[in-house]
């Protein structure tokens, strides 16, 4: 058995967030104040002078993240002029059954106004996400993202998770392994980020995700072992799936990543054209 | 007028408006650490971002971003942040530029709070190396000038705009530079530049950046439109990318174009310089200031809080609704020429007035209000 947070769409999250969610970068240092210390919240350079897939990329990842299991209320703050408008993506988050609130700085009245007016939403949000305890689920409740499809590991974590009826989800063939593709695979519904490290590689923290990190530099992990959840190199594909899972299971019980003890609440977003 | 122009003369020979002490990430991994690092430090501006190092055909452009950024002589001096020690590239480059530069590494110190710890003892010796500078008289040839504007309506091309113009060519006929980008805000005003070039060489120079950009929409197989102009625009009363661009150009004043610079990269003639950059406000910015820009004028007629890191940005509201609604946002409202009070002269007039007095250390609204938005231009995804 693990714990978790239990919520109304019936999934279970491995965290219960609270998420300040800026719409476009323009909106993101006023986010960030709003959030305070006991918040999340994400900066990103994106939102706006996207084109094509981009803006429907954006759009879908932060609709998806409003709702994700791991975020017990979601409070939106956009620009007003932004391409990836934030009052679209709230009223999305809201018709998916999340909690979310908004506020837009050019109709609240500029910077001061927002903060004032997203602290006061906030609060609201907190009373409400705090409700939601610690609850039982079960294994084969886990999503786990594999950041990397060539993670020497993930055919025998896969079978591992397969047995005890949980899934593994991997980016798609196309995209760029690592943290740029975090936030697709908690779209897929993944509560638990697996981060494959290579040679001189370190983990991106997530902020939605507790980020496992697995050290494949056996020197790097060597030099900076709390930086990594466990090392890759040197050991058997399957005795390093099976510390993957049973790590995330901890995760699961509310044990501490690496990612959450440094306090890297990253967000990569993945890209597939410039700023216009 | 601010009877004397006051800035940081640097070793380089350089002059900066601004004493920051900047620490940046080298790879992403790094952001956690930097911040910390920079937290409940007054004195030291962080910039995080979101390179991996694995941004391949890109990775030119980025880390020419990233150097000029750093040594852009508004900072004083530079902590970089890396993995290890393959991550000396930044501090490498950023001192052969003749920046004061450290390096500290994650791998040298055990991880994050071992770097933080090493980190904050560097930073608080920048930081007391920093405040023995002393602003000295200095001259409008050593400024440059970024023009922007973001989140325009359809007054910025009418206010806001041609009275930065004004401002760009008192600045450039006192000796000055000015550099005017946002390409796709150029689409359509190509020829009318192209018309001003010192040279025919510059002139071709115009058109084909302007034009490289509209192929290189074309070629991604995508409607810019809903991107430029943006909802926000659209809502303000700009209807094409072609009108966008008319207002836009007028930042730019009537000065010759003296020539086209790539992204982020310095300008070597005085005078009103061409960048190719995107329309995406803190991108171009950041292009700008990793250009060598010490002060940066913005217009706005929707309204946006955005700032620099390390370079004062002037905020200029196109209308006095505005002004009105987000007043701690804005530092200067030409909608006092739809009123009548101004002119476009006059507010122009102003304008460079207030880049004196900004440039000689009074803070601008972003800065007072902490906005330092930082992104990094790429090209080729993947």
């Amino acid at each position: 058995m693990i714990t978790g947070y239990r919520r109304a769409s019936g999934a279970l999250g491995a965290r219960n967030h609270l998420l300040v969610l800026p719409s476009v970068i323009c909106s993101t240092v006023v986010a960030r104040t709003i959030a305070g210390v006991d918040a999340v919240a994400i900066s990103h350079q994106h939102g706006c002078a996207e084109v094509g897939d981009d803006v429907v990329h954006t759009d879908d990842v932060f609709s998806a993240l409003g709702v994700h299991a791991n975020v017990g209320g979601a409070l939106v703050v956009g620009l007003g002029c932004e391409t990836v408008q934030g009052g679209q993506i709230a009223e999305r988050i809201e018709r998916q059954g999340g909690h979310v609130a908004f506020v837009g700085i050019q109709t609240t009245g500029g910077t001061s106004a927002a903060v004032l007016r997203g602290r006061e939403l906030l609060a609201i949000l907190r009373s409400e996400a705090e409700r939601t305890t610690r609850s039982q689920g079960a294994l084969d409740e886990v999503v786990l993202g594999l950041d990397s499809r060539s993670a020497p590991f993930a055919g025998s974590l896969n079978a591992i998770v397969q047995r005890e009826g949980a899934r593994v989800v991997l980016p798609e063939v196309d995209m760029p392994p690592g943290a740029s593709c975090h936030p697709d695979l908690a779209r897929a519904g993944a509560q638990v980020i697996v981060s494959w490290c290579g040679p001189g590689e370190a983990a991106v923290g997530f902020a939605i995700c507790p980020v496992v990190a697995v050290a494949g530099d056996a020197a790097l992990y060597e030099a900076m072992p709390d930086e990594f959840d466990l090392v890759g190199a040197g050991r058997t594909d399957d005795d390093v799936a099976q510390s993957v899972w049973a790590t995330a299971i901890e995760v699961f019980k509310g044990r501490e990543v690496a990612a959450e003890r440094r306090g890297a609440s990253d967000f990569l977003l993945r890209r597939v054209a410039r700023s216009m | 007028m601010n009877p004397v122009l006051t800035g940081y003369r640097r070793p380089n020979g350089l002059v900066g408006v601004r004493n920051h002490v900047l620490v940046v990430p080298v790879r992403a991994p790094a952001n956690a650490a930097v911040r910390q690092i920079a937290d409940g430090e007054p004195a030291c501006v962080a910039v995080t971002h979101e390179v991996t190092g694995h941004e391949l055909a890109d990775t030119g452009r980025i880390r020419r971003t990233i150097v000029g950024f750093v040594t852009n002589p508004n900072v004083a001096s530079v902590l970089f942040v890396g993995i290890d020690a393959s991550d000396v590239w930044a501090a490498e480059a950023a001192a052969a530029a003749g920046q004061a530069v450290e390096f500290v590494t994650l791998a040298a110190h055990r991880g994050t709070a071992g770097a933080v710890e090493a980190g904050r003892r560097v930073v608080a010796s920048m930081i007391e190396t920093a405040q023995s500078h002393r602003r000295e008289p200095i001259g409008w040839e050593d400024l440059i000038l970024g023009l922007e504007c973001g989140g325009s309506d359809g007054l910025s091309g009418i206010t806001a705009n041609p009275a930065v113009g004004v401002a760009s060519d008192l600045l450039v006929a006192a000796g000055g530079t000015a550099i005017l980008g946002e390409t796709p805000e150029l689409i359509g005003a190509e020829d009318a530049l192209a018309l001003r070039a010192v040279s025919p060489d510059v002139a071709r120079r115009v058109l084909e950046f302007v034009g490289a950009f509209e192929t290189a929409i074309r070629d991604l197989g995508i409607d810019v439109r809903g991107a430029q102009p943006t909802p926000g625009n659209q809502a303000g009363g700009l209807t094409t990318i072609e009108e966008k661009a008319l207002g836009s150009a007028k930042k730019g004043g009537r000065a010759p174009v003296v020539d086209v610079l790539e992204f982020a990269t310095r300008p070597s003639v005085r005078g009103l310089n061409l960048m190719d950059t995107p329309g995406h406000d803190i991108e171009q910015m950041v292009g700008m200031v990793a250009g060598g820009a010490q002060v940066v004028v913005f217009t706005t007629g929707r309204g946006t809080p955005t700032g620099s890191p390390i370079a004062p940005c002037i905020k200029i509201a196109s209308n006095s609704a505005l002004s009105a609604r987000m007043g701690s946002d804005i530092d200067m409202n030409a909608g006092a020429i739809l009123e009548g009070t101004e002119s476009i002269e006059s507010m122009g007039a102003r304008i460079f007035e207030r880049l004196g007095a900004v440039a000689s250390g009074e803070t601008t609204a972003s800065e007072r209000g902490g906005n330092r938005e930082f992104a990094i231009s790429r090209i080729v995804y993947p």
